[in-house]
């Protein structure tokens, strides 16, 4: 059994090291647009694990500016979404033990839940334990230590570099490979025409409104 | 900045709750369908509205000009992201694309 959960975690930590890989760069603009927000170190690397979600993390630190409130509803929105991973993936927690089942899925993110889901040799309960705390606790081991190195470089970086322009792209980068069929793309069209159009804050949660809205709306005519 | 921090935490919290509440809390299963399509189209309209607001840059109506670095980038970017798997190049090559323009 010893030997089988080594292997069990030598796997984990090859299954996630390109993915570790692939969420840096977004870890890197995150910790230097915290620098130039004025966010000390500690606490953007504190709120990096707790939160441990790019796009709601990022969405704080743009949204800031039009107020505590919008920011956390337009964080709260876009990490709903592990309501539903949290939903999918509960079969393989019903056999774990208590302390995991509240500990564990604080490590459950876009990249754990397809990395574990991608997998069909994880059913005995000590091996997914293993298996989930090494992808996991790896993961978010990489993601806190690169957005620190960005907010200690960020500070570093010449006046010129648009920043706000990494941002925006961080975030089209993540919307862009949703928006395969016609209705989601509606929902996004209609959420970033009204979010640029009307004024700060109230654009951005208006967009958000109506672009679900817009989905909602389109689901049922098509049902 | 503790403004940022505190929202920053409380997100934290909120977001550990939406992990834990179908595995431990209440079984999210059982959500109506309509909740779970309003959950779904939540995320890509969520990001679709930052995208807006991030391309705006927090004016309404914008002056374009300003902002045609950033958009070229975000075009840039979105051509690439989409028909690419992963992120790390298209967003690379957007920011190059925005870095340029923002030196003309």
């Amino acid at each position: 059994m010893t030997r089988s959960l080594d292997d069990t975690a030598a796997a984990a930590v090859r299954d996630t090291v390109p993915v570790a890989a692939s969420i840096a760069p977004l870890a890197l603009v995150i910790g230097a647009t915290a620098a130039r927000s004025g966010v000390p170190v500690p606490a953007d690397m504190a709120g990096a694990a707790v939160i441990f979600a790019g796009a709601a993390h990022l969405a704080v630190l743009t949204t800031i500016g039009a107020g505590a409130l919008t920011a956390l509803s337009a964080a709260v929105l876009i990490n709903v979404r592990l309501l539903l991973y949290s939903a999918s993936i509960e079969p393989r927690f019903r056999r774990q033990p208590r302390w995991f089942r509240w500990l564990g899925p604080a490590l459950l993110i876009d990249q754990t839940y397809l990395v574990v889901t991608a997998r069909d040799d994880l059913a005995e309960p000590a091996r997914f334990r293993r298996y989930w705390s090494c992808a996991g606790g790896l993961l978010m081991a990489c993601w806190v230590a690169t957005v620190g190195l960005g907010s200690v470089l960020g500070p570093l970086l010449p006046a010129g570099v648009p920043l706000d322009a990494a941002a925006v792209a961080v975030l089209v980068g993540m919307l862009a490979p949703r928006v395969k069929a016609w209705r989601t793309a509606a929902v996004a069209v209609t959420a970033l025409l009204v979010a640029a159009v009307l004024p700060g804050g109230l654009g951005l949660l208006v967009g958000i409104v109506a672009g679900a809205a817009v989905g909602a709306a389109l689901d049922r005519w098509a049902s | 900045m503790s403004t940022a921090v505190a929202v920053l935490l409380a997100v934290g919290v909120i977001s550990w709750l939406f992990r834990v509440a179908a595995i431990t809390l209440l079984p999210a299963t059982r959500l109506p369908p309509v909740a779970r399509r309003l959950l779904d189209h939540a995320v890509p309209a969520a990001l679709a509205a930052m995208v807006g607001a991030g391309l705006a840059g927090g004016a309404a109506l914008p002056d374009l000009a300003p902002r045609l670095p950033v958009l070229a980038g975000a075009a840039v970017t979105a051509v690439l992201a989409w028909r690419a798997r992963g992120i790390v190049l298209p967003v690379m090559a957007g920011l190059a694309a925005a870095w340029l323009l923002s030196l003309v």
